[in-house]
């Protein structure tokens, strides 16, 4: 009864330490609008840019004809035609492998002290400056290898690179898949494949694509390794043979990009 | 009908005398921690016997290694004797699969999976039988049927994701699928505790009407659900089975008094 009195006469106290508290509170949200605002103003001011001053020279003509005039009119299908060529590549290699690799480390591989150190160089791999695979390409697929600089070659060097970026993002989406789950189809019978192929893989697909998507940024985008490995300014060759296509360098729009802003 | 309120449903119905799980000195261990101390216990065929005790004592433990779901936990060890349906389980070449087909489980939390009704149930057949069109459509709704959920989906079960169903309609989807590879063993790990009391009832009437036809093994932290549906009691504490006996007997003369202690509900 006391105690509860007492309790009564620190309401003041009580209404101070809540306006105190709600004052802080109103500054938080303050802060956190001002910053997300902020964001939205880059990203819009991006975007504007972009379509504003962009919107004017793309046309159907710019996407699908090769460039004319020493590369300062005309298009620039061969650039994409040569991006798309080592995306798609770089992905039927690099998804297979990269995909059961990560189905590997999440559930077969268990956690021995060998698996935690390669587990650890994977992830060091994912965040190796694309420089150095470039260099890896060039020395190993290129010079050793004898692939020259060619489709093939950076094929090789971007799935490389792609790789590591997909293993991880692969077991850490199968193992975000809940325990509860997996039990389902394991108390089903299921072997430990079913249970991988159809109870795991398709809820953690969501996280897989999110890496793919990752990857594929990386590898279209990042100039190095395409310019050192692939990279040509541009062809002669009018038309030609798949083989020949991907034995020879192509043109991309990373190459494309950067000799245009010499 | 409230079921929460102690009206016993069918108890001891249809049991034998037949033994269909013996468990004799069986120990469990999760790395240095022993689960289970020396458990000398047997299931009969048919029937539901109910594994009761205070939390930790190891009931989870005892049904999960039946159908040794326990395997993929580090540190897991068992040694003993146990043997269901005249094999045991742990010994060497045993066909794991086989194993589960023949002793289903239903878990706590229900865990369907985010794929249609019908393809919830369907992937345990086709996995096991491999059948496929008709005859799977005719599975799937005679275990749809069984699971007395027929009635509520029939119309869009083909389409209707298995998540969109309430959590009582849930645990009855996972009793379906479970149903649908034909165990002959059905065990329990707290089926109930996650749903509101109108649920249990349809989920108790559904065990009872299950162990016509299959042993049932369910662990329960509500006593009245215990006296309710089985027809054998085990009382289990600190990883020791301290008394089994048939349900009414169990709670009407407990033997120990650590028994005696827990169905008065002094402790638990
Ligand atoms: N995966 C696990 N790893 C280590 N100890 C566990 C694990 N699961 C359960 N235990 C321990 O085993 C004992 C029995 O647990 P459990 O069988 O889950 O009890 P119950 O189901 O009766 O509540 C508990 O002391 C618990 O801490
Ligand atoms: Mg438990």
């Amino acid at each position: 009864m006391d105690a509860l009195t007492s309790l009564g006469n620190h309401n003041e106290l009580l209404t101070k330490r809540d306006s105190k508290r709600s004052l802080w509170s109103g500054v938080g949200v303050a802060a956190i609008g001002l910053v997300t605002l902020f964001v939205i103003a880059i990203i819009l001011f991006l975007i504007g840019t972009i379509i504003l001053r962009g919107a004017p020279s793309v046309n159907l003509g710019f996407l699908s004809q090769p460039p004319l005039e020493n590369m300062t009119a005309g298009g620039i299908w061969p650039q994409i035609r040569g991006t798309l060529l080592l995306i798609g590549g770089t992905f039927l290699i690099a998804l297979p492998i990269g995909i059961l690799g990560g189905i590997f480390l999440a559930e077969y591989a268990g956690s021995s002290r060998l698996i935690g150190l390669v587990r650890g160089l994977i992830t060091s791999l994912a965040g190796t400056p694309s420089i150095i695979y470039a260099l890896f390409g060039l020395a190993v697929f290129v010079l050793i290898l004898k692939l020259n600089i060619s489709v093939i070659a950076g094929w090789l060097t971007l799935a490389t690179m792609a790789l590591p970026v997909i293993v991880l993002s692969t077991e850490q989406a199968l193992k975000a898949v809940p325990n509860s789950q997996i039990e389902a189809g394991y108390a089903l019978g299921m072997t430990r494949w079913q249970v991988m192929s159809k109870v795991a893989l398709p809820q953690a697909m969501p996280g897989i694509i999110t890496g793919i998507i990752l990857a594929s940024g990386r590898a279209a985008g990042e100039a190095p390794p395409i310019i050192i490995t692939a990279g040509i300014y541009f062809r002669t060759e009018k038309e030609m043979g798949f083989l020949e296509l991907i034995r020879g360098a192509t043109e991309s729009l990373p190459l494309h990009i950067t000799e245009g802003l010499r | 009908m409230n079921h929460s309120q102690g009206a016993s449903i069918n108890p001891a119905v249809n049991t034998t005398d037949e033994v269909i799980v013996s468990a004799k000195g069986l120990r469990v261990y999760y790395g240095d921690k022993e689960a289970l101390k020396g458990i000398d216990f047997s299931i009969t065929k048919l029937g539901v016997t109910a594994l009761i005790g205070p939390s930790g004592c190891g009931k989870s433990t005892f049904l999960r290694t039946l159908n040794r779901m326990n395997d993929r936990i580090p540190g897991f060890r068992v040694t003993g004797n146990l043997i269901i349906e005249g094999e045991n389980p742990y010994a060497k070449g045993v066909d794991l699969l086989e194993l589960r087909r023949k002793v289903g489980m239903v878990f706590q939390k229900p865990n369907p999976f985010p794929k249609s009704i019908y393809e919830n149930i369907a992937v345990g057949p086709r996995a096991h039988y491999g059948i496929r069109g008709s005859k799977l459509d005719q599975v799937v709704e005679e275990a749809l049927n069984a699971a007395a959920l027929w009635d509520e989906v029939k119309d869009d079960y083909k389409r209707k994701s298995g998540l969109s169903l309430s959590g009582g309609q849930q645990q009855r989807l996972c009793i379906a699928r479970m149903l649908a590879v034909n165990p002959d063993i059905v065990l329990m790990d707290e089926p109930c505790s996650a749903l509101d009391p109108i649920s249990t009832g349809r989920i108790e009437e559904l065990i009872v009407s299950l162990s016509q036809t299959k042993t049932v093994v369910i662990v329960t932290h509500n006593l009245q659900q215990a006296e309710r549906v089985s027809s054998h009691t085990a009382f289990f504490m600190f990883g020791e089975l301290v008394e089994a006996a048939p349900t009414e007997e169990l709670f009407a003369n407990p033997q120990r008094d650590a028994t005696r202690d827990y169905v008065s509900g002094r402790f638990g």
